[in-house]
């Protein structure tokens, strides 16, 4: 997390409450900690848990995008990842994967902006939203504290407080989705969220194809047509959102995106690149 | 939906963008306590020296006190209180009349009223995904007056999620008891005397686009009892009044700044003791934000108009079997008041400095104008000021 | 009667051309758009009015007067 502010002291104060920040979000929408929210709903059974007004902020903007991809940004999908076995690189039955498609599916929620019923076997994932969401927040509070340059990174999602201190904008590597370690191409940025969707997370490969962690939620089955897809949006988390929906949406992305009206850097499989510039 | 698909980002950007508290649009239950204190200064300006009868001028200073508290309790109740405490001082209109060269002369109270009023509601409300209910209990007193009211209140959100309905209905009780009961035997018999009210009202409001917003409701008020004013001469007026109101609001949202708002309100008011008023508001909520600053300015203009009572006269002994008032507040006269409040918020706090300045004339009244002066009407000032801290 | 079946017809008619999602409602949810933007203020001024003038009423159900009317 650089900053850059005359005062150290104070920007280390800053530092210190957007880490404070994020590790708020992260304890309280982890999957794994059974204390967190996420938790009491997953484990609530069909029966109605209470919500506080950020949850609710949440699970709206899930519902938005769920309906605005025609259902394939679904945080109910996470039941289909525990299916594949990325370690041991083992492709589920389609049986399995028939019966567990029941169990996924947005729509079946119900909420209000102080409950919600999540029918019992069904479970929630703040997994593509929880971090994109956090970036912001730490960038929220920086900003109000009066930081005018500066990024906050978490891995690769990341939310551009304003430019550099000369006013140049701010050189973002991408990764190269076949050797992640290294970059690929840099995007240049002044202000706002940039998010990369990739198949390289986690993935295995079986007779020759690769079966990455993306999984379309009315099949079960990993999308395969892009390697990764960058986008560059006035939030992380929408940046986060339109780069999922977008490796989603495989061969129709290129002109959805384009529709969008964004900055955009897709990555073929065989490293062929497809940008789009705003200028802005 | 379909066709508007394409748009995907400030769709998703809109809902990014919705705001986290919630908001008086929204039936979700406040999840924030809420504690604020407002302090006004009510000033009428002098009666007219040349109408009075007596040497007296000076009219109503009043000093207001409000404290107010809101909850949340679990997850779906709320609990709102408030407190007003009010110390006045002044002299009030005892009559009004005609004197025989046909000018109008005011008489007013000798002595210095010095009075206090403290007044005490509380209304906790239970809110559903679809709508809420809520109660209240408010009692006030003052030396010579006591109220109790008792009200509830619901609202329904329709099927369509733009539509709302809105219900409310309260009774209340109110015991006279003059003060220096011996100096008039009106004063004796309105002792110990009830004033009851019932009201309904309906509404609906109805969200028009993602700018505006609008309201249109009907009411209805019965009262019963002793509706005289026992300090007046030659005060008699009806036991009963029906009243009636008819009432639109507007909301409608620019982009100018940080946003502002354009509000219209407007009210026709009708009752059986020949009164018809039309009220007229109209407001400009501009807000600007600056770091972690947010500014609301807020000027409005109100016009009142109304027509007199029936029995409003200003004989100066009208005859004891006939109803009569000669009460400035039941004649035909118009207002207006210009007001401005200025909001700063910063962080969890708000303060806010209110001015207002309300003019009263027969002339206007505009249409229908009466014949007579009414040197009655009072011209007055409020300066508020408040704080208000949410956590 | 005539006018409340007026504005009804109004409201309902304005209304049946609306479609704005609970997500489309960021500038509706503003402080400034409120009915009442400050509720001790408007409690206040009605009071005062109440008082002052030969009507009141409106935007609600009405009760408990004091002595100043």
């Amino acid at each position: 997390m650089p900053y850059i502010d005359s005062n150290k002291e104070n920007t280390l104060k800053i530092a210190l409450a957007a880490e404070q920040e994020v590790r708020r979000i992260e304890t309280k929408y982890s999957r794994f900690l059974p204390d967190s929210i996420l938790s009491k709903i997953n484990n609530s059974g069909s029966r109605q848990t209470t919500i506080d007004s950020e949850t609710h902020y949440l699970l709206n903007y899930s519902s938005v995008a769920f309906e605005l991809s025609d259902g394939l940004f679904d945080i109910t999908a996470g039941v289909l990842s525990k299916l594949w076995d990325f370690r041991n690189g083992i492709i589920p039955s389609p049986d399995v994967l028939t019966t567990n498609l029941a169990y996924v599916g947005f729509q079946h929620i119900r909420f209000n902006s102080n409950s919600i019923i999540l029918p019992a076997g069904m479970s929630l994932d703040f997994g593509g939203i929880g971090k994109e969401y956090a970036v912001d927040c730490a960038a929220a509070i920086c900003k109000s504290a009066g930081i005018t340059h500066g990024i906050i990174d978490l891995g690769g999602d990341l939310h551009v407080i304003g430019p550099q201190p000369d006013n140049r904008p701010w050189k973002v590597g991408v990764r190269n989705p076949r050797a992640p370690e290294n970059a690929i191409a840099e995007l240049a940025i002044t202000q706002g969220g940039l998010s990369t969707s990739g198949d390289y997370e986690r993935y295995f490969e079986h007779s020759g194809k690769r079966y990455c962690h993306l999984l379309l939620p009315k099949t079960g089955m990993p999308v395969s047509y892009w390697a990764s897809i960058s986008v560059v949006a006035p939030s992380c988390l929408l940046a986060g959102t339109l780069s999922t929906i977008a490796m989603l949406k495989q061969s129709d992305a290129r002109m959805w995106l384009d529709e969008q009206e964004i900055q955009y850097l897709g990555i073929h499989p065989d490293l062929t690149m497809i940008e789009r510039n705003t200028g802005g | 939906m379909t066709s508007n698909r394409k748009n995907v980002l400030a769709a998703l950007a809109a809902a990014a963008a919705m705001p986290i508290s919630t908001n008086s649009n929204s039936l979700a239950a406040p999840q924030e306590s809420k504690i604020g204190y407002r302090y006004s200064q009510y000033q009428e300006a002098d009666a007219p020296r040349e109408r009075t009868f007596t040497p007296t001028i000076e009219r109503y200073q009043i000093d207001v006190h409000q404290l107010h508290y809101g909850r949340p309790i679990t997850g779906n109740w709320y609990i709102n209180t408030d407190l007003q405490y009010e110390t006045l001082t002044g002299a009030s209109p005892l009559q009004t009349y005609e004197n025989t060269d046909g000018n109008s002369v005011l008489l007013m109270t000798g002595a210095s009223i010095d009075e206090q009023r403290t007044d005490l509601r509380v209304a906790p409300t239970r809110y559903f995904s679809q709508g809420s209910i809520g109660g209240s209990i408010a009692y006030s007193t003052e030396d010579d007056y006591q109220s109790i009211a008792l009200g509830l209140e619901g609202q329904l959100e329709l099927a369509d999620q733009l539509t709302t309905l809105h219900g409310s209905i309260s009774v209340s009780n109110d015991t006279l008891s003059p003060t220096d009961a011996y100096l008039s035997s009106i004063r004796q018999d309105a002792d110990g005397n009830d004033k009851r009210t019932i009201s309904i009202y309906e509404g609906i409001s109805r969200v028009l686009t993602k700018t505006s917003v609008m309201q249109a409701g009907i009411g209805y008020t019965h009262q019963s009892g002793y509706l005289s004013d026992p300090y007046k001469f030659e005060d008699r007026r009806p036991g009963q009044r029906d009243q009636v109101t008819l009432d639109g609001r507007y909301r409608l949202y620019f982009n100018v700044g940080d946003g502002a708002a354009l509000h219209l309100d407007y009210r026709y008011y009708t009752d059986d003791w020949g009164i018809r008023s039309h009220t007229i508001t109209t407001r400009w909520a501009q807000s600007w934000k600056a770091n972690q600053w947010t500014f609301n300015l807020i000027p409005s203009l109100r016009y009142y108009r109304q027509t007199a009572a029936s029995f409003y006269r200003l004989e100066q002994n009208p005859p004891d079997n006939e109803l009569s008032s000669s009460d400035a507040r039941l004649s035909t006269f118009g207002a207006l008041t210009y007001g401005i409040e200025g909001q700063v918020k910063w962080q969890r706090w708000l303060v806010s400095l209110d001015i207002q300045q309300y003019d009263s004339a027969e002339n206007l009244a505009l249409i229908q104008t009466s014949s007579t002066e009414t040197p009655a009407l009072v011209d007055y000032q409020v300066v508020s000021l408040g704080i208000e801290y949410r956590y | 009667m005539k006018r409340v079946f007026f504005l009804m017809i109004l409201v309902l008619g304005v209304a049946a051309c609306s479609n704005v999602q609970p997500w489309e409602r960021g500038y509706l949810a503003r402080d400034i758009m409120a009915w009442d933007i400050d509720g001790q203020k408007a409690a206040f001024d009605r009071h005062i009015n109440f008082s002052k003038e030969g009507s009141s009423g409106g935007g609600q159900a009405v009760g408990g007067g004091c002595g100043c009317n």
